[in-house]
């Protein structure tokens, strides 16, 4: 990499960490996010930097408070996700026949279900918890994990150090552990970072859509503040920045990271 | 007749799904907490209120029963009637769904297009400047929600720079179609996402038919670069291609949820985020069960593409 | 008409693929490349139409055809020149159709009369029907031979003077090769059209040319008419290429007589096999004993590679036995035992998938050995080692990826880990294909050294006859299916019985020099 481009992607990485300093860190930052400082929709002030809310609470407080939720339930959901298709797609592509059959089956039923009608679906029946989302996650990411699984362990047996590997003596879980697992990583967990931004989206449109504890979140402050927009852009402007980048960088930023772990 | 038996597969297949559709979308409100009686009553109902309610909306009756009457319904387009304001529930759904196959037909002319020549363009100049431009718009455009896109777009369109309409209502008592100005920002979010996301798939299609033999060999034997794009390299992207913009544009009708729902739009999120807000099981089954039909038909459409598209498929060997 | 001046080509890493290369090419003429894996030859085949391979570069010389500059045309110039002056034909012909157009159109795109009567005309000419209704059948429709046609009729459309023939045999059987080839020469000297046809091929060389060009490393090793080069060769290299394709049916008077063999180790009993509905295997039967070669024969899609899968247990069969030792194994591979499992092993035609791409050479072999257990767990780096010997390859490869080892390694490593793992049946499917022919030679002469010494009973599935001539002590032809000719292979190479058999025999490919 040359120095010329060296310069913007530490920049990317700077900002990237003050986000995700942001999410994770601010809670332990805001002293009380539903507590009302001033008038509705008021500018920035030196006692609130980024003005206040249609209720008068802090914005600024709002933001600190309402990042963490939207990077830890979807990082535990994808990696469930991730585990559970990995787990169907090689028992479906190596052992083939019946197990394959529900698998495949399964993917397919699951494929056909949009993301947004599952959670709601799940809204309906649980309410909001945790628990809903990471289902709605699970529930919708597993088939892309499951349908890459099995492609790529297919591939595998098909090219035969599979069969080999078992001819010459390897039991089945040693097979799988020893020579699919290597193999089939790096496609399978290639687009982890693109399913964990999915998984951020989803969970910020919970809180998007009025779904959510009601409690500060940056999903929830951006449709409630759009009202407001025209008298102060910042309710709107700052949470919808920090998700956007966030997504983004579990996108690009993980995604190439993965690539470079796994060769 | 390979096309023939190809195609009733297809519509077999297509039938079974739509069912298992059915009974999950049944399950799940079966299984899941809280139900129509409940939920119709408000919080201060005794549980002989419940019971009686129960009784009067038929659900004390087995639940294999109920399954069967819902969807010997839905079979005559009888979706069954909302218990919160008891209308028929595709009485509730019909203008929504009008609105929104609007917002989805005029955002699908922009985006296909579109989509084709980003990834026509990345694809053939893969590593060129105008590709890695287009890949980095586009990952941005992938990644970020949707309804954050469409917050930002609000602040620039219609507030710093107040062209347009932040709000899509149309007028009242008419369609978006009387006003047509409501659909810009709208259709402007829905664009950057499925243009960013199908222009990656068809420049993934396009680097492996620009891969293939027969591409390769049409360009050593001479061929002008128009003629080896139009007749030998794009009739052998339609296969990926078709069933992610299948995908894609079916994705939309309930993936539009937060996207209306940032502008206002009287569209089929809003009916159905309403239904989830105040329980309304029926209107929330109903919806699920259109929806899924308009994905498989969606994909049993795009089958149909590539069979159009691929003489192999459609027209036996001898 | 072509004039090749010292052509330098260059990878990425400055190594030369095309070391100053000069050729000439009269109009009219037939010259044939011949040369190994590695030679340069599609390089210098691309390099006359003006094509690079992404990688290399030009780094100096010249090629010019019909007096123009190829590599330094303009586009429309280079186009104009692949169509009208040069034509090339790729590997595979079949696969430079496209399987979306229909006969009629694939023609008319190229021709300069774009007439239904002219195209037909074109049709005709390579032996194909002319009628509307062929026009408009689409390539898949098509035989393997008439696409061969197709894709002839629609590179000549254009009325090129030359043609670039390369590898245009690649994957066919003999009887097929020897069809597709007639064509071409028939083709060539009714238009008098100046052929350079790259293979490596000697046989089919010294066929189809008129002065031959030996190419090594990209660099001419030896040029002169074909009669000479292949009659006297001047260069050893020429002469070693020579002695690794000799004739079967002489082939098989240098064998060592057979050895008295020993009890029966493998047999197939009444196997009947399918492949989505269709019969594929009807009722075969065989038997190969311990320190004996039996060769399986057939032209592609005869079934062998089924029966091999069906032994192997990768493929259930429909009905029928495989028994060893007279034990009956179990259809599938999942239901044999262990020890059954390693009694039994597959050195297959494409050894890069049989090797995990993440393991070293010696991982893959040491897991075998330790698996096996034959040997306590301090000494399986020894056992190892010993096994790469045994096999012909140095120590020092143990520590190698599959990527980083030849072809000719990776299935020499393949043999060591059917070894390790203590098989005594070995099935070998097309083994040496993929190989050049001096490298095949060497390993199949490990093979048979391997199989006298440790008493394995070895089954050859091949068409190329003269594996099973080098290899084999008994061979059975199969057709269709079924077995149409068993017995020792001295025997059924000089007097064949059956029609498919002699028709495998007088296509195979010994090289005849032309008389002059």
């Amino acid at each position: 990499m040359s120095a010329a481009r060296r310069v913007p992607a530490g920049l990317a990485v700077l900002v990237v960490a003050f986000v995700l300093g942001v999410a994770v860190f601010g809670p332990a930052f805001a002293a009380d996010p539903e507590r009302i400082v001033g008038l509705p929709y008021t500018a920035p002030t030196a006692g609130s930097p980024l003005g206040t809310d249609g209720t008068g609470r802090d914005v600024l407080e709002r933001v600190l408070a309402g990042g963490r939720s939207l990077v830890t339930v979807p990082v535990v959901a994808t990696l469930l996700a991730t585990a559970l298709g990995l787990l169907l797609g090689l028992v479906g592509g190596y052992f083939g026949g019946v197990a394959d059959a529900v698998v495949s089956r399964l993917d397919h039923l699951l494929l056909g279900l949009p993301p947004v009608l599952v959670l709601l679906v799940l809204l309906n029946g649980w309410g909001y918890s945790a628990v809903t989302i990471t289902a709605a996650v699970v529930l919708t990411g597993t088939p892309f994990v499951s349908r890459v699984t099995r492609a790529e362990t297919l591939h595998a047996v098909e090219d035969g150090y599979v069969v080999t590997a078992y001819a010459t003596g390897d039991s089945h879980l040693s097979v799988i552990v020893r020579e699919i697992l290597p193999n089939i990583a790096r496609p399978v967990l290639a687009d982890f970072g693109t399913r964990l931004a999915i998984a951020i989206t989803l969970t910020a449109a919970v809180g998007f859509l009025g779904f959510g504890s009601g409690g500060p979140n940056w999903g929830a402050m951006i449709s409630e503040n759009v009202e407001g927009i025209r008298l102060t852009p910042w309710g709107v402007a700052v949470p919808a920045l920090l998700l956007g980048v966030l997504t983004v960088a579990a996108n690009l930023g993980l995604d190439r990271l993965v690539g470079k772990v796994l060769r | 007749m390979t096309a023939l038996r190809f195609l009733v597969r297809r519509v077999a297949a297509t039938t079974a799904t739509l069912l298992a559709v059915a009974v999950v979308l049944f399950a799940a409100s079966e299984v899941l907490p809280g139900d129509a009686a409940t939920s119709s009553l408000g919080l201060d109902a005794t549980a002989e209120d419940v019971a009686a309610r129960r009784v009067e909306l038929g659900l004390d009756r087995p639940w294999p029963v109920r399954f069967a009457d819902w969807l010997a319904g839905a079979v005559r387009l009888d979706l069954g009637t909302s218990v919160m304001s008891g209308e028929p529930v595709t009485r509730i759904i019909a203008e929504p769904l009008g609105a929104t196959g609007l917002l989805v037909g005029v955002t699908a002319a922009v985006t296909v297009p579109l989509a084709v020549l980003v990834g026509l363009v990345s694809g053939l100049r893969r590593g060129g400047r105008a590709d890695r431009a287009l890949s980095a718009v586009s990952v941005v455009a992938v990644s970020v929600p949707q309804f954050v896109t469409a917050g930002l777009l609000v602040l620039l369109l219609a507030d710093l720079v107040p062209v347009l309409p932040a709000i899509s209502l149309p007028p009242l008592g008419g369609t978006p179609l009387d006003k047509p100005d409501v659909l810009v920002l709208p259709v402007l979010a829905l664009t950057l996402f499925g243009a960013a996301w199908a222009g990656r798939i068809v420049r993934a299609a396009v680097i492996d038919a620009d891969g293939l033999p027969h591409v390769e060999a049409a360009r050593l034997a001479g061929l002008p670069e128009r003629a080896v794009v139009w007749r030998h390299l794009l009739p052998a992207t339609v296969p990926p291609c078709a069933h992610a913009f299948a995908w894609l544009l079916s994705g939309l009708f309930g993936g539009t949820a937060v996207v209306e729902i940032v502008f206002n739009y009287p569209g089929l999120s809003q009916t159905l985020v309403a239904a989830v807000r105040n329980h309304d099981t029926a209107v929330l089954e109903g919806v699920g069960l259109l929806l899924a039909a308009i994905i498989i038909v969606s994909f049993v459409l795009a089958d149909l593409l590539v069979l159009l598209a691929d003489p192999r498929l459609r027209v036996a060997a001898r | 008409m072509i004039e090749v001046e010292g052509l330098r080509v260059e990878n990425a890493a400055g190594e030369p693929v095309l070391a100053g290369l000069s050729l000439a090419v009269a109009a009219g003429e037939r010259v044939g490349v011949v040369g190994e894996s590695g030679a340069g030859k599609t390089t210098l085949a691309l390099a006359l139409v003006g094509a690079v391979r992404p990688g290399l570069r030009v780094v100096r010389g010249v090629v010019r055809v019909a007096g123009d500059d190829v590599l330094g045309a303009s586009p429309a110039r280079r186009r104009e020149l692949r169509r009208r002056v040069l034509s090339y034909l790729p590997q595979d012909p079949p696969s430079a159709l496209t399987p979306t157009m229909r006969v009629g159109r694939q023609v008319r795109e190229f021709a300069a009369d774009r007439s239904p009567a002219a195209v037909s005309r074109r049709l005709v000419e390579v032996g194909l029907p002319g009628d509307a209704e062929f026009a408009r059948r689409y390539p898949h429709q098509l035989s393997g031979g008439q696409q061969q046609r197709l894709a002839l009729a629609r590179l000549t459309a254009g009325d090129p003077r030359g043609l670039i023939l390369d590898e245009p045999t690649t994957g066919l059987d003999a009887p097929m090769r020897r069809l597709v080839l007639d064509q071409l020469a028939d083709l060539a000297r009714r238009r008098g059209l100046a052929v350079v046809f790259i293979t490596h091929d000697l046989a089919a060389a010294a066929r189809m040319t008129d002065r031959l060009v030996v190419l090594r490393g990209g660099e001419v090793v030896e040029q002169g008419p074909t009669a000479d080069v292949l009659g006297r060769p001047s260069a050893p290299y020429t002469a070693e290429l020579l002695a690794a394709v000799p004739d079967p049916r002489v082939e098989v008077d240098r064998r060592l007589p057979a050895r008295v063999p020993g009890p029966v180790v493998l047999e197939v009993a009444n196997l009947v096999a399918a492949r989505g509905g269709r019969v594929v295997l009807d009722d075969v039967s065989l038997a190969v004993r311990r320190g004996e070669s039996l060769a399986l024969l057939g032209s592609s899609g005869c079934g062998k590679t089924t029966l091999a899968q069906c032994v192997t247990g990768v493929l259930r069969p429909r009905s029928g036995q495989v028994r060893l030792s007279g034990e009956v194994l179990a259809p599938v591979l999942r239901g044999r035992p262990v020890t059954q499992r390693r009694r039994v092993q597959l050195i297959p035609q494409d050894t890069t998938g049989s090797l995990n791409p993440r393991r070293t050479v010696g991982a893959a072999i040491g897991r075998v050995v330790r698996l096996a257990g034959a040997v306590p767990v301090d000494r399986v780096a020894d056992e190892t080692r010993r096994l790469l010997e045994l096999v012909g390859l140095p120590g020092e490869l143990a520590g190698r990826l599959p990527r980083q080892v030849s072809g000719g390694q990776r299935q020499r490593v393949a043999i060591a880990r059917a070894l390790a793992a203590g098989a005594d049946v070995l099935i070998c499917d097309e083994v040496t294909s993929n190989l050049d022919v001096r490298v095949a030679a060497s390993v199949l002469e490990l093979l048979d050294a391997l199989r006298r010494d440790l008493g394995l009973a070895v089954l050859t599935v091949t068409h190329d006859l003269g594996v099973i001539a080098r290899n084999a002590d008994r061979v059975v032809v199969l057709d269709r299916g079924k077995v149409v000719e068993e017995g020792p292979v001295a025997d059924v190479f000089r007097a064949p019985a059956h029609d498919v058999t002699r028709a495998l025999v007088d296509a195979a490919g010994a090289v005849v020099v032309p008389v002059e």
